[in-house]
């Protein structure tokens, strides 16, 4: 694995254009504390996904490499990070800033964007499903199992009509 | 920027001073010093501030109380101090020199005047209430004296606990009371005092942590509260216990950055002083623990920028102390009896561990009523809350006359609150030097008191010093042995021998019984032994008689496990101290004239402040100059990060000493020779003048070492001194002010921080560089806001408001990347293209190569250069880094241990343009001090020739390195007393023993070891032959 960054690779400009989004423009605040990281959950089960990271890479300009890393749409949205922050620096806003980026640029289609957004709305259905079974059924069934029955009932809420 | 300048009408010299901590405590005496009158107002029931509730201080270990309550008595017994507890001022009139200051004092129900502080009032009063100075994590009661040390050593009642005050009949203290000290009918009274200046020194206060989730725990402590649980005079008396369960915690987990770098706090500055607080407090519970405990410190920057603290941080790692660089902001208990910090690591991963105890170091935040009760004199707050009008680290105000120091303006350790103080004292010195002729300082001129030829009665005083030493050696069994001594007639234990309640029995027992050999047995004379000398002074006892044994130091501290031996060793130490009191003689030392002038060594800053400020005060001063013009440094400076005109200020200062009739400039001169002691200093400068070098020779009573400091060139670091486009800082600045093409189209400009300094080869920090470097930083965007600018750190030290500049910086899109010490940058350089400087980020675990138009090094700061030399010359040692060392740290960083030789400024260690002027008049104060007074005493510990048994070797003379001895009259050779600085090594190398050292005679030391023989227990090593052969 290559462990070195090229010039090529870095655009100063990236993280004041990043800042103009809606939300980050506190994004230059960071000192790198690491209070996002230590609160996020995501974090806690997934290596790759650290806030930390995602910051410093914004500072040194990492905007291909960014972009089109999955690793921005683990993010669960839970504003840990923002509520932690001592330099109210929005990460979570961030994200959301580097999400509307990466679609703008094209690294993610609109359709990938769009399927993303669903499958967000299927995990907050199928949590809720899985609580509810758990919250019914007496103790030491399975969790596995319930999982399995609670992924049949799964659905996606149908679209809103304006 | 305002230089203060000597008012032309003065009616009082009277300097109020407001608080009574160690900054308004320093001001007052160096003020007292001098010999002007102070009113000392305090708002709470005694003086000390917060380092009174301190265990420790940092770096050197000392216990705060013990280097605190020497000068707490000194202030309380100082003819020219008035004290005013229980005191606010309510406002002021006037113009300086002729103020009214209103003082409002609330009742105390208590005649200081009476109280002895015995305690009796405490043990019958039937109300409890939290202890204050424990920070409620004990119990006191309605009436009590806030600290064993406490000055005025007398109680006080707390209205809203007291049931009497409250509506009951009852009055159980009052009838108690041996004293009848205790009066219920006490108002609140108000005074007008006239004064010419006021200095404010309020302090600051702990910042609140009760946000702080987890904070609620009862193992979960602020680091003050920490320091009164490590305390011996706290709740737990000294032992490391946790809270809920009093068990010894084995982990311990310190927590930075709580209540300071927080925007969302409203506290978004540093407060100074909490990464070392926490480093010490570390040490402490690891020491307290035998090594056992874990202790981690959670950092985001470890801010150890002061002197000698950077080796502090090393000690602190080297014994085991993990720094965790990730900033926590809650601690979870886990209903487990453990706290469960997240934190994350150096590869962006987060992670857990749980600790017994967790300290939250709070940083510092301005009293509660500052901005109002500041309003009501007309002055403003900052937008931090602080006293502070634009200019840092400068005594001066808004309002002409007032002044203000300490944590106050800008939250600071204590080394940095004593200079802030002395700065001010000097200011307000200067500005009321023609005032009524202040009365000539010093303590009551002492007629030396005579000897006693009466047969020896010896008084043995045994100090407990709380548990310090009582925890170990059992006081009572030791006077038990001590009674057995030959000519004991007496003696008593104290649990704190220096309180005022202590002395003042000590003297009228020593009046009473007629005692003429006095022991102490305590602490180390090197803090107290002037205490208790005053003692025996004020008892009409020639203080000659005092023998001193070090009980605590060289016994219970270094015996903490051996209780048995250690007390059979205090009690030979004791036997030693008393066998040679009956060998001690009077102490009559000679008087000798001080020349009334200073000679000031260097032409900077801060000699330039220096001069000015004893000029002023009437002395005339010699200001010497290497180089061919003043201003030093400052010269090649155009900007400061905090806002101080360099040049301006150059001028300023040039304008003033050259017109000033007191001072004399010298430039192209050098110190040739120094000769002399405090008061009458004899030198040899060599000066240039028209191509030939000329010699002056000059007396004067002072020297001020201001020699400064230089830009380290790092030749051959990172291609400095190979490419051009390799700069340091100083020559950024100067590229900055040219401007230029290649400036402006500079499209990266990379910084590295601690290039030289934090190495083996200079280890220490210097201070300014993160200071310089977010400067320029900030020049930079400012000017050319599309150059990407990059700093490699290894730790950001924006102290205090600097911090503010590094979030500015950082706004202004200034990348901040930090590296680790074992892997530092490098850079390459390829001909017409940029440099590429790579550097190892750990968080992406990858090397990052970055091209750069320009490589800025900030490197170090080291002292002049000929610092080593002029070191020999004075006889002056010199700190880490080849700086000079200072006589304390903590308490007297503008002293040198050789008396009449004085420090400031970048000599002293680096430090910022402001900071080097506030030293230059702290030290300016110092030696004002000495030269008022017309004689000064010879020291006490000197040599004297037995001529009768002298050989005429000559080997004194060869050997004495002061040149005090010369050859007299037939071929004797003659001892000079005031040059004689009692190191003792003619003494040592006389064939014929025929020199005398006072204080160290061959009967004191023959009696201190025939004690030590014949004392100890069992006959092993041969004692009998050493006995004998001891004369």
């Amino acid at each position: 694995m290559d462990d070195t960054l090229r010039i090529q690779e870095l655009d100063p400009l990236f993280k004041e254009e990043l800042a103009r989004e809606p939300g980050c423009q506190h994004l230059l605040r960071c000192f790198a504390c690491g209070v996002c990281t230590a609160t996020c959950p995501v974090a806690e089960i997934e290596p790759e996904f650290s806030p930390s990271r995602i910051i410093r890479q914004v500072l040194y300009g990492m905007r291909d490499r960014l972009l089109a890393s999955p690793t921005l749409w683990y993010c669960a949205r839970c504003a840990q990070c923002s509520f932690s922050c001592p330099q109210d620096v929005r990460f979570l806003d961030i994200v959301q800033g580097l999400r509307n980026l990466a679609v703008r640029e094209g690294a993610v289609s609109p359709s990938l964007a769009a399927r993303l957004a669903e499958a967000e709305m299927l995990i907050q259905d199928l949590r809720r499903q899985l609580l509810a079974e758990l919250l019914a059924a007496p103790d030491g069934l399975d969790l596995r199992a319930e999982l399995a029955r609670a992924l049949d009932k799964v659905q996606i809420p149908p679209a809103k009509e304006d | 920027m305002v230089l203060v300048r000597p008012l032309s009408r003065v009616v009082s010299s009277r300097v109020v001073v407001v608080g009574g901590g160690i900054a308004g405590l320093t001001a007052a005496l160096d003020l007292a010093a001098l010999g002007y009158p102070v009113s000392l107002v305090e708002e709470g029931p005694s003086l000390g501030g917060l380092m009174a509730q301190l265990d420790k201080t940092f770096p050197t270990n000392d216990c705060a109380m013990c280097i605190l309550a020497p000068r707490l008595l000194e202030a309380a017994r100082h003819p020219l101090i008035d004290l005013h507890t229980l005191t606010r001022v309510a406002g002021m009139a006037g113009v300086p020199g002729d103020f009214r200051v209103l003082l409002a004092r609330r009742p105390r129900y208590v005649d200081t005047a009476k109280c002895t502080g015995c305690g009796e009032c405490v043990r019958v009063c039937p109300e409890r209430l939290p202890d204050p100075f424990n920070l409620g994590l004990s119990v006191t009661k309605a009436i009590h004296l806030p600290f064993p040390q406490a000055v005025p050593q007398a109680a006080y009642i707390t209205p809203e606990a007291c049931r009497h005050l409250g509506g009951s009949k009852q009055k159980v203290c009052a009838r108690v009371c041996p004293a009848e000290a205790i009066d219920f009918t006490e108002q609140p009274e108000t005074l007008v005092v006239e004064a010419g200046a006021v200095i404010l020194a309020p302090g600051a206060r702990p910042a609140p942590a009760e946000g702080f989730p987890g904070a609620y725990h009862p193992d979960v402590v602020t680091s003050l509260e920490f320091e009164r649980l490590l305390s011996a005079t706290g709740p737990h008396e000294g032992k490391l216990l946790r809270p809920s369960d009093r068990q010894e915690p084995r982990s311990l987990a310190f927590i930075q950055c709580v209540g300071s770098r927080d925007q969302e706090a409203g506290a978004a500055y540093c407060s100074n002083m909490c990464c070392l607080a926490s480093l010490k407090e570390a040490l402490v519970a690891q020491e307290l623990t035998q090594g056992k405990a874990r202790t981690a410190i959670f950092y985001m920057d470890l801010r150890a920028q002061g002197k000698e603290q950077e080796r502090y941080l090393e000690t602190a790692r080297a014994r085991g102390v993990e720094l965790i660089r990730s900033r926590v902001t809650a601690v979870h208990p886990n209903g487990e009896g453990g706290l469960m910090v997240r934190y994350t690591d150096q590869q962006g991963r987060p992670r857990e561990r749980t600790f017994d105890l967790a300290v939250l170091a709070v940083g510092l935040r301005p009293g509660p009523h500052l901005r109002d009760w500041a309003g009501q004199l007309g002055l403003a707050v900052n937008a931090q809350g602080f006293i502070k009008e634009g200019q840092p680290f400068f005594p001066t105000t808004a309002k002409d006359g007032v002044f203000a120091c300490g944590s106050a303006q800008e939250p600071m350790d204590i080394t940095m609150a004593v200079a802030s103080a002395g700065s001010a004292a000097e200011a307000a010195a200067q500005l009321l030097a023609v005032g009524p002729k202040p009365a000539l300082s010093g303590v009551a001129r002492e007629k030396t008191l005579p000897g006693d030829g009466r047969p020896p009665k010896i008084g043995v005083f045994l100090c407990h010093c709380g548990t310090n030493i009582a925890r170990t050696i059992d006081p009572q069994a030791l006077a038990g042995i001590v009674r057995e001594l030959p000519q004991v007639a007496h003696v008593e234990d104290f649990l704190f021998s220096c309180s005022a309640d202590a002395t003042r029995k000590m003297a009228a027992v020593i009046k009473e019984q007629g005692l003429n050999r006095i022991v102490v047995a305590a602490c180390s004379p090197r803090t107290h032994e002037a205490v208790f000398r005053e003692v025996l002074a004020s008892a009409g006892l020639n203080p000659g008689y005092l023998a001193f044994a070090n009980i605590r130091e060289q016994c219970a501290w270094v015996h903490p496990d051996d209780p048995g031996e250690a007390l059979a060793k205090a009690g030979e130490l004791v036997a030693m101290a008393a066998s040679r009191a009956l060998e001690l003689d009077l102490i009559a030392p000679a008087r000798y004239a001080v020349v009334p002038r200073a000679l000031v060594l260097g032409g900077g800053v801060a000699g330039l402040s220096a001069a000015l400020a004893l000029a002023d005060q009437g002395f005339h001063t010699y200001l010497v100059e290497r180089t061919s013009r003043l201003g030093g440094l400052a010269r090649e400076l155009r900007f400061t990060l905090e806002g101080l005109d360099p040049q301006k200020l150059v001028r300023e200062l040039e304008a003033e000493i050259g017109q000033h009739p007191n001072v004399e400039v010298l430039t192209r001169a050098e110190l040739v020779s120094l000769t002399g002691a405090v008061g009458h200093f004899r030198s040899r400068v060599s000066q240039e003048i028209d191509g030939e070098r000329v010699e002056r020779r000059l007396e004067h009573g002072v020297v001020l070492v201001a020699t400064g400091g230089r830009e380290m060139r790092p030749e051959g670091s990172f291609l400095y001194g190979q490419d051009p486009r390799v700069l340091t800082q100083l020559q950024l600045e100067d590229k900055i002010v040219i401007g230029g093409e290649d400036l402006e189209r500079a499209r990266r400009i990379v910084m590295i921080q601690c290039v030289g300094s934090r190495s083996p080869e200079h280890p220490y920090c210097s201070r300014l560089c993160c200071a310089e470097a977010l400067k320029n930083a900030l020049l930079l965007k400012k000017r050319y806001p599309l150059a990407d600018v990059v700093v490699l750190y290894r730790d950001i030290r924006a102290f205090g408001f600097r911090e503010l500049a590094y979030q500015e910086a950082k706004e202004l899109g200034v990348v901040f990347i930090p590296y680790e010490q074992g892997r530092p940058p490098e850079v390459a350089a390829i001909r017409r293209r940029p440099l590429t400087v790579q550097v190892w980020d750990e968080l992406l675990e990858k090397t990052v190569r970055l091209p750069a138009d320009f490589l800025v090094l900030s490197a170090g700061i080291e002292p002049a250069e000929q610092s080593r030399d002029l070191a020999r010359l004075l006889k002056v040692p010199l700190a880490t880094g080849g700086f000079f060392l200072e006589a304390h740290q903590k308490l007297k960083p503008v002293d040198t241990v050789v008396e009449g030789i004085f420090l400031c400024g970048l000599a002293h260690y680096p430090k910022s343009l402001g900071e080097a002027v506030a030293q230059a008049q702290a030290a300016a104060i110092r030696a004002c001090a000495l030269l008022f007074q017309e004689t000064i005493q010879q020291s006490e510990i000197s040599a004297a020739i037995t001529s009768g048994h002298c050989h005429r070797c000559l080997s004194c003379i060869k050997n004495c390195p002061f040149g005090a001895i010369s050859v007299g009259e037939d071929g004797v050779p003659e001892i000079h007393g005031e040059l004689c600085r009692g190191c003792g090594i003619c003494a040592a190398e006389c064939p014929a023993g025929a020199i005398r050292m006072s204080r160290f005679t061959d009967a004191e030391l023959t009696a201190q070891i025939r004690a030590a023989l014949t004392h100890c227990q069992g006959e092993e090593y041969g004692e009998r032959e050493l006995l004998r052969s001891v004369r």
